[in-house]
């Protein structure tokens, strides 16, 4: 069944390939910035998104789609073409784990993704291997892999995924290093009594799935998806989608360790390790957690096991037993069985930081200029390396703090978490924003005790900025967006 | 174990009343709900009546104050419930929850986490029979031998499986695994659901995976894994995740399969159970029900690390009616006994061994949760036994089905299994049958077994949990005790379950107990009354056997009282206590040690203050606990008042003795103590350990800070405030960039002074202030930090040791004085500490040392905790070196004639002593200063320029004329680096003192109510009653007396949970607190000493909208207790618009620095924040 179809369509072409070492593109349109100048003067409202009613007008420049799956992100843009059907995006498909019926809600939104496109997706690209972006390639791996059902034309990761990648494989290292670690960290703590910093650490792994490997297969099925795979840099020349008047820019990962590893915007981070420190905290722990004979501090004559200890009088009354000295008689609170463990949860919060910076982070630049952001759950590192940005298109010109001044719609960073939308030399640069989408859900996050999730300030600064115009998951569309927004129980989907 | 509990939870045997009630013990009050344990067990015997009573959970909803469970079980059957007509109570104990051990910690986490690449390796230290599987081959348990031989039965018998529950996707799930049947007793909601279900990243340990796996595994290599492979296996889910499970759940598993006997169809013929743990009653009545219905149960026979802390068979498997899965291994021989750090099965007491039966392990297959191809080849403990015996003994009943279901007793069925099994099983020698009971299964042998003749097959009795010793203890003979008697036997069954000392002392319970000498009884009522947990009653019931503490000779009565008196004395002469006692210390770290040049100067002597020490060293500070969690081990206390340590200064420097590193980790620590209570002039206290619950706040007293000197395994060491705790940690110099260290080598905190003086600081600081580690702006935190390091490096620069050599050394600097400074940073180097703060007092370039240069932009240039605490630091140093300078000028002076200029060469060594002498004498007095400066703070909020004005203030009030000019250098010191007081004009002493209060407000009738008597003498517990007690009477003459406005001018509201807008925003004030109250010394004007009053009054305002955000104000009153006025009032407003404004910006600048605040409302680690802070070090 599966050769049938696939014969009809034998290698499709790139319309990436050959174009990426090129710094030219086609002078078929006038130039994004004069459109801008132009066509803003004609748009209906200036301050407000295009209405539903001109879905089908000629003025619709582009749709956006966010899935409510739950906690995660799923979205699907439609930009129309002028001859035949729209050229569709799809960026990222995930949800968190431990979400209810998982499995059943993501495959749902895949054959709702397959519905409205027909089966043919131009443009697929997954951002970062965090299960809540791509766990969807997983549980619906059937649907993905159905060249019967489903085909896509090309697939974008960052240069972070790329296997030949030497940067990319010295970090992928050093995570999968420190992942392990950490698991083991986790699931002594767990084991010695102190399930709660036990869950920390476990909710914040379990961006990289239930068990070993499982993002990384989510990942493996995105890149057989289509023989089309490009592996971008911050610095390839800026991709026009065929047939559109949409150029594509990636503005991160940036290719800097450094960077990378810069989490917040504070010089000094003052409640992280630094990279030794790190190294230095692996080392130590480390022999502890795999195996307890090696490395011990003392000469076996002073050593007496734990079960013998526990026997002894004086480790009964100031350790185990009842504190004799106190109306409290239980003395728990101050036993350490976990404490050497507690440094995990910090190197978790790195780890994960880590990770999100590697994040594909694209801007859309419509034919008039606008700029639709997609920072994925970019950190700090990766949103400061989009200042020094800049492309030659057509000869003139394009930074990243123009493209961040001319941004329309922001899919805000990381479910709206703190660190994650940089307000100088970010937010407080989008000086054109209209309409802000938060994949974001409250109530589950707060299940996972992230109850930063998304981050209230930055709620009221969206709204603050938009007028009111913040579309979340878990809410429904805000009044004055109303007409502009077709929101559904699987999806808000804005024109504009 | 734990007895003690705050929201209890019973099993008791009562007639069914309300299902909820209220229950009062003490001073605890308990909402509980009741409901049916046992739905199908009843009284056995007795017709149905109403009333009679039946087994039930009692489970406190709210949580109250602590109460021992069998206290209050007791009370439960002397007073009832309290709701009458409800009827006696017949039975109650705790629904203990239990761990079943199974392996190590370190080895369940690593097995828990691994990929799914490749199966866990046998242990190599003990042996292994020929391929994975060998566990069933002919030459151990013939398993599958004697499968094949049955085949596939089309009528299946069934066995029930009671663990944490199954794989559904594994290879090896059963065959027949009866789902219908399934049932979990864990998780409440999912009462149909028995899969071993794992959220998260954990995997959890799969126990019940591996023993299914065993029991009845399907095929993994074409041959089915499991001996039961072809008969019905029923789940049942009685253990959570990682093996910890309820006694009630348990007992209801037993029950479940008692009401699934009625059925031919469902009726459970084997009941199989890889767990157990301390004996229960309802278990006791649940199993002789199963008995009766012909239920044939085996448990395991528990595990033990070196026979800790018993070898002896745990519950149920201990009762008579189950047989005890022990272990053996591939060898043959017993798995017992083993090395202390391996884990080994149990065994004993010998009256058991005749029904228990052996099986084969470790290293058995072990199917592996979550990992849905894999079986490991680790399979341990008797978890792994326990399987293959229900498998053979559900074999023979398949083969001999229907001769068996023809006993004309249901209970022959039972014993039929056990008479085939034992008869069948193999025993090398006689001697073997002490670890192995019958020997070891012989699955094909015991097929060959036809069920005995129904005379052949006697009744065991009905097992309960008992303890007989204790009825001839409690005199009451040994015939039909009453249920009082019965629990505090199980209670003792319990607690010697637990006890090493028990089990030698008394290796089986239930032997006649007049087999024992009186003198062995009284050894174990004595040890039974010392154990931990022991309830009241129990102790009560023991009491007056238990030995007391007699003097050797007594006067006797006759002699006349005054002349008894004096006889008893010249007994018992007494001696006079030393002043001191002389401890050994590295005085700098042991690194020094290692060095040519420092070699000689790295010991010294502390002299500490004489206190009655016990073994730890625990004193009335401090308690030395050396457990090392790490690495899985304790270190022995050492007893610092046994003759050798004490006859030579106690123990001898050395790295390589935990406890040396006790003793000095106690020396350095009592040493700050003594340092904090000399210039405070009483003595010290720590912070109190708070409880919060929902209904109340508990405080309680703690007397002694706790020191771990091996808590963790880094680079770093901390305060932890709630555990009121010093964790010191130990790591290796790294191999590849050891720094100064050795490569390889460990390095200890705890052998550093200056770490155990800067932590035991931080512990002193939050004793007097707590608020002084909430994070308000950005000095609160950096004062923290940099007061313990003032304090670490001044302790250190009082010990002349650490002077001398450095003074004679680089004599030729003495002009620059260059060299204390130098010193100063060196201390704590090779530790990697302190650099960040101490660089700010000076740097090494071309290998000269310099003094940095001091610029009024240090302050507020530095914005970050570790860079302000450095600016204090430096600031504090230089009126340091001011003031030696100023007091050794005179020394040089008369050394070199009056010129000032030495001579080449060495310097004499009386001018070393000397200056070294006047360096120490000023370090002392500079601390002295510094410490003295701490009453004078306000309570929240501090800053910078509040310690100058703190500082200044309460030198001035203690030394009134400054003829030396200690405070012109500290003010010059202070002003040189730009911190400077808030809203003052100039920084003369006078200006920069705190001011007298507006108000003049009359605390007469107050002051006359409280004690005031808390000095360097006082009992540390007394002193803190006081305190709170006079806080109390504070409070409630503010209350009173003290009108709005008079509130107001001290900086807070006197009205509660008020509303107050500040700045358009509305909040509500919380009920204000008198925090503390303590004395201070002062000099009065004739020259007398003179004792102060200090005390802290605080409020919290919290914004309505922002309910997460407290702001604190409030004020610290200095009390003239002569004239009875209010001699200073420093303030820090609550609700004031300014300082909730740079709180608020504080705070979100914090949270931007922070990845936490991305996830997590706290943006410092909630529990630890020094160690957060020490980290970024």
């Amino acid at each position: 069944m599966a050769n049938r179809k696939t014969k009809k369509k034998v290698a499709r072409k790139s319309f990436t390939a050959g174009k990426n070492r090129k710094t030219k593109t086609k002078p078929a349109n006038k130039t994004p910035r004069k459109r801008a100048a132009t066509k803003s003067k004609k748009k209906p409202t200036a301050a407000q998104p295009a209405s539903a009613s001109q879905a089908n007008n000629e003025s619709l420049r582009v749709k956006i789609r966010m899935y409510r799956q739950g906690l995660g992100d799923c979205f699907l843009l439609t930009i129309p073409r002028k001859t035949g059907k729209p050229f569709y995006v799809v960026i990222d498909c995930g949800v968190i784990l431990g979400t209810k019926n998982a499995g059943n809600i993501m495959s749902h939104v895949v054959q709702h993704i397959i519905e409205t496109t027909g089966g043919h997706i131009q443009l697929l690209a997954a951002t970062h291997e965090h299960w809540d972006h791509i766990s969807g390639f997983g549980q619906a791996r059937e649907l993905w892999s159905d060249k019967g059902k489903l085909t896509i034309d090309e697939v974008w990761l960052s240069w972070a995924e790329n296997p030949k990648d030497p940067l990319a494989q010295k970090l992928r290292g050093e995570r999968q290093a420190l992942r392990l670690t950490l698991q083991t960290a986790a699931a002594r703590m767990a084991l010695s009594g102190n399930p709660e910093s036990a869950d920390e650490i476990s909710g914040l792994l379990s961006f990289f799935g239930a068990s070993a490997g499982s993002t990384s297969d989510a990942l493996e099925v995105v890149r057989g998806l289509s023989e089309n795979l490009r592996y971008c840099k911050p610095q390839d020349n800026p991709v026009k989608l065929p047939e559109t008047d949409v150029t594509v820019y990636a503005l991160g990962p940036p290719p800097d360790e450094k960077l990378i590893k810069k989490y917040n915007p504070s010089k000094k981070e003052p409640e992280t390790y630094g990279i030794n420190a790190m190294n230095q905290y692996l080392e130590d722990i480390t022999p502890a957690l795999m195996s307890s004979d090696l490395d011990a501090p003392f000469d076996e004559k002073f050593q007496i096991p734990l079960p013998a200890g526990r026997q002894m009088a004086f480790f009964q009354r100031y350790y185990w037993g009842e504190d004799i000295n106190s109306k409290e008689k239980n003395q728990s609170w101050r036993r350490i069985d976990g404490s050497w463990l507690d440094s995990s949860s910090a190197l978790a919060l790195q780890l994960d930081s880590a990770t999100n910076n590697t994040c594909l982070v694209l801007a859309f630049e419509l034919g008039d200029g606008d700029v639709l952001l997609f920072a994925a759950d970019a950190q700090v590192g990766n949103w400061l390396s989009w200042q020094d940005l800049s492309w030659k298109v057509d000869g003139k010109a394009v930074t990243g703090p123009d493209l961040l001044s001319r941004t329309v719609f922001y899919k805000v960073g990381h479910h709206g978490s703190q660190n994650a939308t940089l307000r100088e030399k970010g937010l407080e640069e989008m000086k054109s924003l209209k309409v802000a989408f938060v994949p974001v859900d409250h109530e589950m996050a707060v299940k996972k005790r992230w109850n930063k999730m998304p981050l209230n300030e930055l709620m009221d600064r969206l709204n603050q900025i938009t007028n009111q115009c913040v579309v979340r998951i878990d809410e429904d569309v805000p009044a004055n967006l109303k007409k502009s927004v077709t929101s559904e129980k699987l999806f808000h989907e804005v024109v504009l | 174990m734990q007895s003690i509990t705050r929201k209890p939870k019973l099993l008791v045997k009562m007639p069914t009343g309300p299902p909820r009630l209220a229950l009062a013990f003490g001073s605890s009050k308990f909402q509980v709900s009741l409901e049916p344990l046992f739905k199908s067990i009843k009284a056995s015997g007795q017709a149905r009546i109403a009333k009679a009573p039946e087994w039930q959970i009692l489970t406190a909803t709210t949580s109250a104050d602590e109460v021992n469970a069998w206290d209050l079980c007791h009370q439960v059957i002397s007073k009832g419930m309290g709701i009458a007509g409800l009827g006696a109570v017949e039975f109650a104990e705790p629904d203990i929850e239990q761990q079943w051990i199974f392996g190590e910690e370190a080895e369940h986490a690593l097995a828990g986490v691994g990929p799914c690449e490749r199966p866990q390796d046998p242990d190599t230290r003990l042996p292994m029979g020929n391929g994975f599987y060998w566990f069933r081959d002919p030459t151990h348990s013939q398993l599958q031998l004697a499968r094949e031989e049955l085949g596939q039965p089309a009528k299946r018998i069934r066995i029930a499986h009671f663990d944490t529950g199954y794989d559904a996707h594994h290879i090896t799930r059963p065959q027949f695994l009866r789902t219908d049947l399934q049932r979990n007793f864990v998780d409440d909601g999912l009462p149909g659901d028995a899969t071993d279900h794992s959220t998260g990243v954990f995997n959890n340990l799969g126990h019940g995976t591996g023993t299914l796996s065993i029991l009845a595994g399907a095929a993994v290599d074409g041959s089915p894994l499991g001996g039961a492979a072809f008969l019905d296996v029923i789940p049942i889910r009685v253990a959570n995740s990682v093996v910890l499970f309820k006694n009630s759940a348990i007992a209801q598993a037993f029950d479940y399969i008692h009401s699934l006997a009625n059925d031919p169809n469902t009726q459970v013929h084997v009941i199989t159970m890889s767990m157990g743990g301390l004996a229960s009653q309802a278990w006791a009545e649940a199993v002789n029900a199963l008995y009766d219905l012909g239920v044939f149960i085996v448990t395991a026979a528990g595990n033990n690390f070196g026979n800790f802390p018993t070898h002896n068979i745990v519950y149920p498997a201990r009762f008579k009616r189950v047989v005890a899965a022990c272990g053996v291994m591939a060898d043959g021989r017993p798995y017992a006994d083993l090395p202390v750090k391996i884990m080994a099965g149990n065994y004993g007491p010998e009256k058991k061994m005749s029904s228990a039966l052996a099986a084969f392990t470790p290293n058995t297959p072990w199917a592996r949760l979550g990992c849905s191809e894999l079986v490991d080849h680790n399979g341990r403990g008797t978890s792994a036994a326990t399987p293959q015996i229900a498998s053979a003994a559900a074999l023979w009943i398949q083969k001999f089905k229907s001769k068996w279901e023809n006993y004309s007793q249901s209970w022959m069925r039972v014993e039929a299994v056990r008479k085939a099994l034992f008869d069948a099983a193999r025993l090398v020698s006689s001697a073997q049958s002490s670890r192995l009971g019958h020997g070891i299964i012989q699955a094909q042998a015991t097929l060959a077994q036809s069920p005995a003749k129904e005379a052949a097959l006697t009744k065991q009795p009905a097992d309960k949990a008992s303890f007989p010793l204790l009825r001839v203890i409690t005199g009451l003979g040994l015939v039909s005790p009453d249920a009082r008697q019965r629990m505090l036997e199980l209670e003792a069954l319990q607690l010697a379950q637990q006890s090493h000392e028990l089990e030698q002392l008394l290796p089986d319970p239930e032997d006649d107990p007049l087999d024992l000498t009186v003198a062995q009884r009284q050894q174990v009522i004595d040890a039974l009354a010392s154990t931990p947990g022991a309830s009241r009653n129990l102790r009560e019931a023991l009491g007056k056997r238990a030995r007391g503490i007699s003097p050797e000779v007594t006067v006797p009565g006759q002699v006349k009282t005054a002349d008894s008196a004096a006889l008893e004395r010249a007994m018992n002469p007494s001696l006079p206590s030393p002043v001191t006692r002389m401890l050994q210390v590295f005085a700098f770290d042991p690194l020094l040690g290692t060095k040519l040049e420092t070699v000689g100067l790295n010991k010294t002597n502390l002299s500490v203050r004489w206190e009655k020490l016990e073994p730890g060293p625990v004193g009335d500070y401090l308690e030395v606990v050396d457990v090392d969690p790490a690495t899985g081990v304790c270190y022995a206390p050492v007893d610092l008042n046994h003759a050798l340590p004490l006859s030579q200064s106690g123990l001898s420097p050395s790295e390589t003795n935990p406890q040396f590193h006790q003793q000095m980790a106690y020396a350095v620590a009592m040493k700050t103590i003594e340092h904090f209570e000399y210039a405070l002039g009483r003595v010290a206290l720590w912070a109190p350990r708070i409880v919060k619950t929902k209904s109340k706040v508990e405080v309680y007293f703690v007397p002694r800070l706790r020191i771990y000197p091996h808590a963790v395994r880094e680079a770093n060491s901390f305060y932890s405030p709630e555990k009121i705790s010093l964790l010191f940690g130990y790591f290796l110099a790294s191999e590849s960039n050891p720094g100064e260290n050795l490569p390889g080598q460990t390095v200890f905190c705890c052998l550093s002074h200056d770490i155990v003086a800067h932590e035991t600081t931080h512990a002193l600081l939050d004793g007097l202030h707590r608020r002084f580690r909430e994070p308000t702006n950005a000095d609160v935190l950096a004062f923290h930090e940099a007061f313990a390091d003032i304090v670490a490096l001044f302790q250190h620069f009082t010990v002349p040791e650490a002077l001398r050599d450095q003074i004679a050394r680089t004599r030729g600097d003495l002009a620059q004085q260059s060299l204390l400074g130098e010193l100063a940073q060196q201390f704590g180097q090779g530790i990697g500490r302190y650099g960040a703060l101490r660089s700010a007092i000076g740097y090494v370039e071309n290998g000269h040392w310099h003094q940095a240069v001091p610029s009024t932009g240090d302050y507020q240039n530095a914005t970050e905790a570790h860079d302000r605490g450095a600016v204090l630091v430096a600031a504090i140093f230089d009126a340091f070196l001011s003031i030696y300078r100023k007091r050794s000028s005179d020394l040089v002076r008369l050394a070199t004639g009056g010129t000032g200029v030495l001579q080449p060469g060495a310097i004499p060594h009386e001018l070393v002593e000397r200056l070294a002498q006047e360096a120490s004498k000023t370090a002392s007095q500079v601390l002295n200063i510094c410490i003295r400066a701490l009453d004078y703070c306000p309570p929240v909020d501090m800053t910078f320029g509040d310690y100058v004005r703190a500082l200044i203030t309460a030198d001035r009030d203690l030394v009134p004329d400054d003829d030396l000019g200690y405070r012109v250098a500290f003010t010059e010191a202070f002003r040189r680096r730009g911190i400077y007081p808030q809203l003052v004009r100039n920084l003369s002493t006078e200006s920069v003192c705190w001011d007298s209060p507006e108000l003049d407000l009359d605390i007469h009738v107050c002051l006359q109510q409280m004690s005031l008597t808390w000095d360097l003498h006082a009992n540390r517990k007394r002193a803190y009653d006081s305190s709170r007690h006079n806080a109390y009477i504070f409070h409630e003459w503010i209350k009173k007396r003290v009108s709005d406005d008079e509130a107001l001018s001290l900086g807070f509201y006197r009205s509660e949970n008020s509303t107050l807008k500040v700045e358009n925003e509305v909040g509500t004030l919380s009920r204000f607190e008198v925090h503390s109250v303590r004395p201070v010394r002062r000099v009065g004007p004739d020259g007398q000493q003179q004792l102060d009053l200090v005390v802290e009054i605080t409020q919290t305002w919290r914004p309505s909208n922002r309910s997460f955000d407290k702001y604190r104000g409030g004020c610290t009153l200095i009390i003239d207790l002569e004239s009875q006025r209010i001699r200073y009032c420093i303030r820090k407003r609550v609700g004031h618009a300014e300082r909730i404004g740079a709180q608020q910006g504080f705070r979100l600048s914090m949270a931007d620095s922070s990845i936490r605040s991305n996830y997590f409302d706290d943006t410092t680690d909630r529990h630890e924040p020094f160690a957060m802070l020490h980290r970024g070090a």
